[in-house]
């Protein structure tokens, strides 16, 4: 029976590159497929290409092609990526003049454009497209900055019609992270537009695979102390095959694991609801869903059920949200609590000697209760080694922002005894509020586009 | 549910169950795995949204809605208004919520011994 055998290859901007390679090495892989984008990722991206409009795909994609072209063309290998970010054609172009400049040629990039709606905004507006946010239900008309970033999430459509060119690497912009997956086995096994199960259990293979170490033993609560070899974790991979089977596996031989319990762990990440996950191929319903485990790494996936595509398409936009400065200092047993305690009330008061604007700011006790909030006791002093104060301020006006800063350096000296943490310790950056609201589909016609760049 | 006469016992989650949490905008998502039915039967009258909202305290401002997926003994938690502004704009020290399952692990409820100790990282 036919069958196609896809892998993860990247989990997020900032991966390691060693679970492709070793990927590769292993072989037996018909595509890899990168997801680099994260909701915040396009916000780094926008910041890359205001200074450089050459720029805005992330930056560590040619580089990482480079090293894998050679063995993905011997082994027929062919890879997806998201990582063209807001200028996929200028990623295409750079990793075809990366290859070029190292000597392998033959080399063919297919390239997806048109998710960039920055341009269409105002034209969407005026037709009275609703564009208010769908969470807070704050209105599009009353923003009083434009955004930095505006983004259509695309489908896996837009990745077939790259991959009819034969292409060595597809490269998108903001497709979404499981089309990535859908794309390349819809393509191989020729679905039926509306075989809605199955294209649902390919949405959800590609959920299971994007999140690489995650959805193989990285980040698992059961029995942890127990996954052998995560330095050499393999990302998972899964044969889909024509009648619909799936299996979930990893390259033989590398660290992690693949069991139900892991899978199960990733498999309702981040989905809200179980019988509504949407996305613009269609809208899964897990709820009936099942893993067994069939072998050693080997997991077979049951009970997908998917409804048709939805008539909308998430639009998701980045605002400039203003600034944050933090700083922090750590305070050494005994008393490291108390001293803590009490440099939180010196900060307040040269805050307000200095005037110091903040719409928000947090003090946490690093080492105590800074992950676990309101949800963590406070052990008793003595029992305390050490505590990290860490203080995070959110302002309108970068000049407060950086004299926050200036606060810190002090403290080390003008405070309590037994300190240390200064080197790293202050950070000023400028903070991103997202936008999502939903758009007619129809939008979008004729609005996307496939090119080509090969040498 | 599980017979009656079982020994019950008050234990903490982290002894039984798996969890995961993420975010998505300002709100996270935790899933509770339980290993078993019986153990899975317990929790769906011990871990109510209610409950979860009131361990939780002022981390999560909104509210907590429960979902189910029972092939896999899960529920899943959805919070609303709980990350002080999400991902990008979050100060917090966890700004994608990734830790919030282990803060929900702290929490200790009444589970039937018998099958909770089946959990394969009960005795850990």
């Amino acid at each position: 029976m036919r069958s196609v055998n896809v892998a993860c290859g990247q989990g997020f901007y900032g991966d390691s590159l060693r679970p492709s390679l070793r990927a590769l090495e292993i072989g037996g892989i018909d595509y890899l497929c990168f997801d680099a984008l994260a909701e915040l990722t396009l916000a780094i991206l926008s910041k890359d290409r205001s200074r450089n409009p050459e720029m805005g795909y992330t930056k560590d994609l040619p580089d990482m092609m480079l090293q894998l072209l050679p063995m993905a063309k011997k082994n027929g290998t062919k890879i997806i990526t998201n990582g063209g970010g807001l200028n996929p054609s200028a990623a295409a172009k750079a990793i075809v003049e990366l290859a070029k400049k190292n000597g392998i040629n033959g080399v063919k990039v297919a390239y997806v454009e048109g998710d960039d709606v920055l341009g269409a905004l105002d034209d969407w507006q005026k037709q009275g497209v609703n564009l208010d946010d769908y969470d807070s239900g704050d209105k599009f008309s009353e923003l009083t900055e434009s955004p930095i970033f505006a983004n259509i999430y695309l489908g896996a459509d837009t990745i077939c019609d790259a991959l009819k060119f034969n292409p060595d690497i597809v490269v998108t912009g903001r497709t979404t992270d499981t089309a990535a997956y859908l794309a390349p086995i819809m393509a191989e096994l020729n679905f039926a537009h509306d075989d809605w199960d199955k294209i649902a259990t390919a949405i959800v293979v590609g959920h299971l695979l994007e999140c690489g170490g995650q959805g193989a033993g990285g980040n698992f609560s059961g029995d942890w102390w127990n996954v052998e070899n995560l330095h050499d974790i393999g990302y998972p991979t899964a044969r889909f095959f024509e009648d619909g089977r799936v299996i979930i596996s990893k390259p033989k031989g590398t660290g992690g694991r693949i069991s139900r319990d892991v899978l199960k762990e990733q498999l309702l990440y981040e989905i809200h609801d179980p019988t509504c996950y949407i996305v613009p191929d269609v809208i899964v319903d897990m709820s009936q869903v099942d893993l067994i485990d069939i072998g050693e790494d080997e997991v077979e996936l049951f009970g997908i059920k998917g409804r048709p595509a939805p008539e909308s398409l998430k639009l998701i936009m980045g605002l400039p949200g203003g600034w944050m400065a933090s700083g922090q200092v750590s305070f050494s047993w005994p008393y490291a609590m108390e001293k803590a305690e009490k440099t939180v009330d010196i900060i307040k008061n040269r805050m307000a000697t200095e005037n110091i604007q903040c719409d928000d700011i947090i003090f946490e006790y690093v080492g105590v209760n800074s992950i676990g909030g309101p949800t963590a006791p406070i052990p008793p002093e003595e029992m305390v080694n050490e505590v990290m104060l860490k203080v995070s301020m959110s302002c309108k006006e970068q000049k407060d922002a950086v004299e926050f800063r200036k606060l810190f350096p002090p403290l080390y000296i003008n405070t309590f005894p037994f300190v240390g943490g200064l080197r790293g310790a202050l950070h000023v950056g400028s903070l991103l509020n997202q936008w999502s609201c939903l758009v007619p589909r129809t939008l979008m016609a004729g609005k996307v586009n496939t090119n080509v760049v090969e040498f | 549910m599980p017979n009656a006469s079982e020994v019950w016992e008050v234990l903490p989650l982290y002894r039984v169950v798996q969890a995961r949490s993420g975010d998505k905008g300002d709100a996270v998502d935790i899933s509770v795995f339980s290993p078993n039915k019986e153990v899975h039967e317990a929790l769906r009258v011990e871990l109510t949204p209610e409950r979860v909202k009131a361990h939780f305290g002022d981390y999560v401002k909104g509210s907590v809605s429960r979902f189910e997926v029972p092939n896999l003994f899960a529920f899943k938690f959805v919070c609303k208004d709980a990350l002080g502004g999400g991902g990008a704009g979050s100060l917090r020290s966890d700004n994608l919520g990734k830790s919030f399952s282990a803060n929900l692990l702290r929490m200790s409820v009444n589970l039937p011994v018998k099958f909770a100790s089946q959990s394969k990282i009960f005795s850990r």
